[in-house]
């Protein structure tokens, strides 16, 4: 047996994120009061995460295969897993660069812990052997169950916190179980030796019974019905920086490490796992669509929204093939950039204090803020998946890799779901467009907030008539950029997908064939 | 396919030009500013796309002007243009209503105009998309573009109901495109399972042909989505809520233009690709546009909104169309190409009439009215000619599509041409009536003394319309000599190339004779 090769260049981006959750630490603790840490720590976390995101690219340029001792590798997958981690990272700070202050007194936590979430997902997109999967969903569990608590004033953050913790605690007991049954019948952990071992013929009892538990460890870091019920509570307890973040970042780093898993070590068993993958992404699709219709919380819609989202990706799974895989990938980066770009739509329009939006909230928003409500109907409808907004063609994707494999049936249902979605989509543009502010509820704070909101840039305003009105956040630069970023995405990767598309292929392809 | 064009990408720039268009808009201040620049933008289209028709080449029945790049290679998706007779006279038409459309909102709309015209502008992006696009993704993501912008024009312009019609027709619209959708990617993968690459580009997948197993299915997926587009009965519900709700503006388009990738659709996809269950099914297509044809008429007649008898009227013209393409002869299909074509004239003109009395008076009822002759006698005269034209009154646009329709149905079977012919004279019913009271009898009502008669804009938006009621009626060949070959080669697809050649003879005498008048 040849030595394990350690290559620390494998896991350099986690290192230069890990330094930088530290290095925010520190900052954050000599200088307690300061004004100085305040702004820094956004930046110091940004630039961390760009210079990730520069070794990310760096490592893509140099090609090939990194391994660290088998155990977790960088390969054109799992960077450009990494790279959608970042993107929504990226996002998740700017978005909380000046609302920080309205959930917490502890804005060094906050990022610190976003980073080291960063930190659990990308190695588990990089992961190569069970126990590495499993410490990296902790390492991210952890550090999302105390973000998603982190509003101290909000006692459904406390909730969601706390249903999320005891849930995803019983999730990671079902995943190392599974991990434990495959080592049982392979004799491994290491998912290309488990594959190999399967492949040769091995105990058939602990495989399917590790196939399964796994299956629900993922599922439910996944949302996927029916193991989804902490979602809604989680999504909207959460400050919403952290849902828009963990909405996306969670599952991308999941569904990497759920596709090498099950299309590494469990080929052997894919027509089982197929099927019912197949059943559990109709019915996340379908339950998540219609749950999400009865929300007026668009906090909630969202959450319902993406559990169904997180069908239609499940759907690119359902296969086990490389066009599936890249497919899977592209809706990871689409659905990033659509749905992180409806949360800072939300986060641009949350008054001081609150954490909700309601759909009312959004009546009249395009005469108010016409720029911000084009941008919300651009996600809204990329989400609903109406051309030529990139939404569309990762569904696409998505369909034309289950109809290869023969699963018209899966399509249909999925095109269905579509339908349904757009219902609940355009409800949120039709508040935005067609109804004027005066069917709005409440008259008085909205007021307040537009004279607020018009001075918003100018810091030597005169307080707001009322002092006890709730306002806006006091900049919006960082959030306008967020939504723009977001939205010239949303639109461009749609219209001009040959770069990303051709890199995709060839990094599934580098690992799955194909 | 000829060279001529390979160097400048003429279709290209007529379907983005609008596009671009809208982005300038964007960065104008206004009204008179943002309004002539949107006009001007449209002109330019359509004096582009004259280039189409002045540099066609005659006879020819492929795919003239076409452009391919590859656009999602990894899924053989390719931005591949071309039109053939059929398209050309569908995009002439886009380009033609668009700028009287923009005419028309010259005054009336003040509520956000810059992001109605913006609309407008992106709108007709979308409907050349659909009517050029020669790869099934790019048709796809055209016809499902349109609806965005039609949605805002009723949602944010519309009438009292406005909210409730955008829903429906969006909804409406998705559904059936689902079924497309779905249909268009089990299309692709068949391609691949017969030639071992992934394509959905139409000219691929006809000439490799449908395996015949899965033609059925997928026949009434598509056909599913085109119905509710027409829309055929009984998918038309969504129809008179949207064109009634809709402002003037969107009303023209969405009659003039928007129906029309409906019955686009089925003579552009469903004929050549699905051959077999067109041919079978067709009979279920013939009794559809004939309830249709009558029940839009019947409807019609007992309206009291005049807006809403002339959206009711659309069903009962569509039910033509619908009823010319599934003769599957020669005189059918062309008179359904060319009717399509009169509909977008004649309803848009309608359209147009009731909008000018609307904005006058801010009612449609039709007993509101009566005796206006008196007072607005331009107005009168040219409700006369559209209310002629839409009604199939020899020597302008309607008669010439509905007679060779009807030729062609005779050819089928004479029930359906006797169907057909009596709703001709439901038609002129409902019309007459309509025009009866409107412009006949006394001026009794107060309301309407007042009344200006047409302004020199109205006029302006007026007159091109009638002339080519008058151009189409007189010389029916500048289109049809283009239209023909076209359809020729695409029954000749679907019947097998015997059973055609046969007709064609026949077609001469026939619009021989309409010249002739």
């Amino acid at each position: 047996m040849t030595l394990p090769q350690v290559n620390f260049l494998a896991i350099l981006p986690q290192i230069i994120v890990t330094a930088t959750a530290l290095l925010v630490l520190i900052v954050d603790a000599v200088d307690r009061r300061g004004a100085f840490s305040r702004r820094a720590l956004s930046w110091l976390s940004l630039i961390g995460l760009l210079a990730a995101g520069a070794a990310v690219v760096w490592l893509v340029m140099q090609g090939g295969r990194q391994s660290f001792q088998d155990m977790a590798v960088s390969d054109g997958y799992s960077l450009a897993f990494s790279a959608i981690i970042l993107l929504a990272a990226a996002m998740g700070v700017l978005l909380a660069k000046d609302t920080v202050d309205q959930f917490t007194r502890m804005p060094g936590a906050y990022y610190a812990l976003l980073l080291l979430a960063v930190v659990g997902m990308m190695t588990m997109a990089s992961a190569t052997d069970l126990i590495v999967v499993f410490l990296s969903l902790e390492i991210l569990s952890l550090a999302l169950y105390v973000l998603v608590g982190f509003n101290l004033r909000e006692p459904r953050s406390a909730e969601g916190s706390l249903k999320y913790f005891l849930l995803g605690a019983f999730a990671s007991g079902f995943f190392l179980y599974g991990a434990a049954l495959l080592y049982g019948a392979s004799g491994s952990t290491n998912l290309a030796q488990i594959g190999q071992a399967m492949g040769a013929g091995g105990n058939e009892i602990y495989l399917y019974a590790g196939t399964a538990l796994l299956v629900v460890g993922f599922g439910f870091k996944v949302a996927m019905v029916p193991f989804h019920m902490w979602t809604p509570d989680a999504y909207q307890g959460a400050p919403t920086p952290v849902t828009g973040f963990m909405s996306v970042a969670t599952k991308t780093a999941v569904f990497a490490a759920f596709m090498r898993v099950f299309m590494q070590a469990l080929p052997a068993t894919q027509e089982t796992w197929g099927w019912a993958l197949a059943i559990l992404a109709a019915l996340t699709m379908t339950l998540g669509n219609l749950a999400a219709l009865r929300q007026t919380s668009l906090k909630r819609m969202l959450a319902y929204s993406s559990i169904a989202h997180a069908g239609y990706a499940l759907v690119g799974l359902v296969p086990g093939s490389a066009a599936g895989a890249v497919a899977v990938l592209f809706y990871m980066l689409s659905y990033a950039l659509m749905n992180l770009g409806a949360f800072a739509v939300l986060v641009a329009l949350e008054r001081r204090g609150e954490n909700d939006i309601l759909r009312g909230d959004m009546h009249g928003l395009s005469d108010r803020r016409p720029g911000l409500a084009a941008a919300m109907a651009i996600f809204m409808f990329a989400l609903a998946g109406i051309p030529p907004f990139v939404g569309f063609f990762a569904k696409f994707f998505i369909f034309s890799a289950a109809a290869e494999a023969g699963w018209i049936g899966l399509v249909v249902i999925g095109v269905i779901n579509s339908v349904i979605s757009a219902f609940y989509y355009l409800s949120v543009v039709v508040a935005m467009y067609f109804r004027s502010e005066k069917e709005a509820a409440p008259a008085a704070p909205v007021k307040a907030r537009k004279s607020k909101d018009k001075a918003a840039p100018a810091p030597a305003t005169p307080s707001a008539p009322v002092p006890q009105a709730p306002a806006l956040a006091t900049s919006q630069n960082a959030i306008r950029l967020a939504v723009v970023l977001a939205a010239i995405g949303t639109v461009a990767v749609g219209l001009y997908p040959a770069p990303w598309t051709a890199y995709i292929t060839q990094a599934v392809q580098s690992v799955f064939g194909g | 396919m000829t060279i001529q064009t390979m160097d400048i990408p003429w279709l290209s720039i007529i379907v983005f030009l609008p596009l671009l268009g809208s982005l300038l808009l964007l960065l104008l201040r206004g009204e008179k500013l943002l309004k002539s620049t949107a006009i001007v933008v449209s002109l330019l289209t359509f004096a582009v796309s004259l280039v189409l028709f002045f540099t066609w080449t005659a006879g020819e029945a492929g795919m003239q002007f076409q452009e391919i790049i590859p656009w999602y290679p990894e899924l053989g998706i390719n931005y591949h243009v071309g039109v053939d007779g059929v398209s050309l006279v569908l995009v002439l038409l886009t380009t033609f209503l668009m700028p009287l459309v923009l005419l028309f909102s010259w005054e009336g709309v003040h509520d956000k105009l810059k992001a109605y015209l913006v609309l407008m502008l992106l709108l007709e992006t979308a409907m050349l998309g659909v009517f050029v696009a020669l790869d099934l993704v790019l048709f796809f993501v055209f016809f499902e573009a349109s609806l965005i912008p039609m949605y805002f024009l009723v949602g944010r312009w519309g009438g009292p109901r406005r909210i409730y019609a955008a829903l429906k027709f969006f909804i409406f619209t998705a559904f059936g495109s689902a079924f497309l959708l779905a249909g268009i990617i089990a299309l692709g993968f068949l391609y691949k399972e017969q030639t071992g690459q992934l394509s959905f580009d139409l000219l691929k997948l006809t000439e490799v042909g449908v395996p015949l197993g899965a033609q059925t299915w997928l026949f009434f997926a598509f056909a599913l989505a085109f119905a509710i587009k027409v829309p055929i009965f009984p998918f038309h519900t969504w129809l008179p809520d949207a064109h009634v709700e809709a402002p003037t503006g969107g009303s023209v388009i969405l009659a003039g233009v928007l129906l029309k990738m409906g019955t686009y659709g089925f003579v552009r996809f469903s004929l050549p690709l699905f051959p077999e269950p067109t041919m079978k099914y067709a009979p279920i297509f013939i009794v559809l546009a004939i309830v249709g044809i009558l029940y839009g008429a019947l409807v019609a007649l007992a309206q009291k909104d005049l807006k809403k008898l002339v959206a009711y009227s659309s069903v009962a013209h569509l039910g033509f169309v619908m009823l010319g393409i599934f003769t599957l002869e020669l005189q059918g299909l062309s008179g359904a190409v060319l009717q399509m074509v009169n509909h977008g004239l004649s309803t848009g003109a309608l359209f147009l009439l009731v909008g000018f009395i609307y904005e006058r008076r801010h009612t449609r009822m039709l007993d509101d009215f009566g005796g206006l002759w008196k007072i607005m006698p331009i107005f009168a005269a040219f409700a006369l000619i559209t209310f002629m034209s839409s009604a199939g009154l020899p020597g302008l646009n309607g008669f010439v599509g509905e007679f060779t329709i009807l030729t062609g149905a005779m050819k089928y079977g004479p029930a359906a041409a006797i169907f057909g012919t009596l709703g001709i004279i439901l038609a002129a019913w409902y019309l007459l009536w309509a025009f009866t009271k409107t412009f006949y009898g006394k001026l009794d009502n107060p309301a309407n003394q007042q009344l200006k008669d047409l302004n020199l804009r109205e006029i302006v938006i007026m007159v091109p319309l009638v002339l080519m009621f008058l151009v189409v009626g007189l010389f029916p060949n500048l289109f049809l000599d283009k239209i023909n070959p076209s359809t020729e080669a695409l029954l000749i697809q679907v019947k097998g190339s015997a059973a055609v050649t046969q007709d064609a003879g026949n077609l001469a005498p026939a619009t021989a004779q309409v010249e002739v008048r």
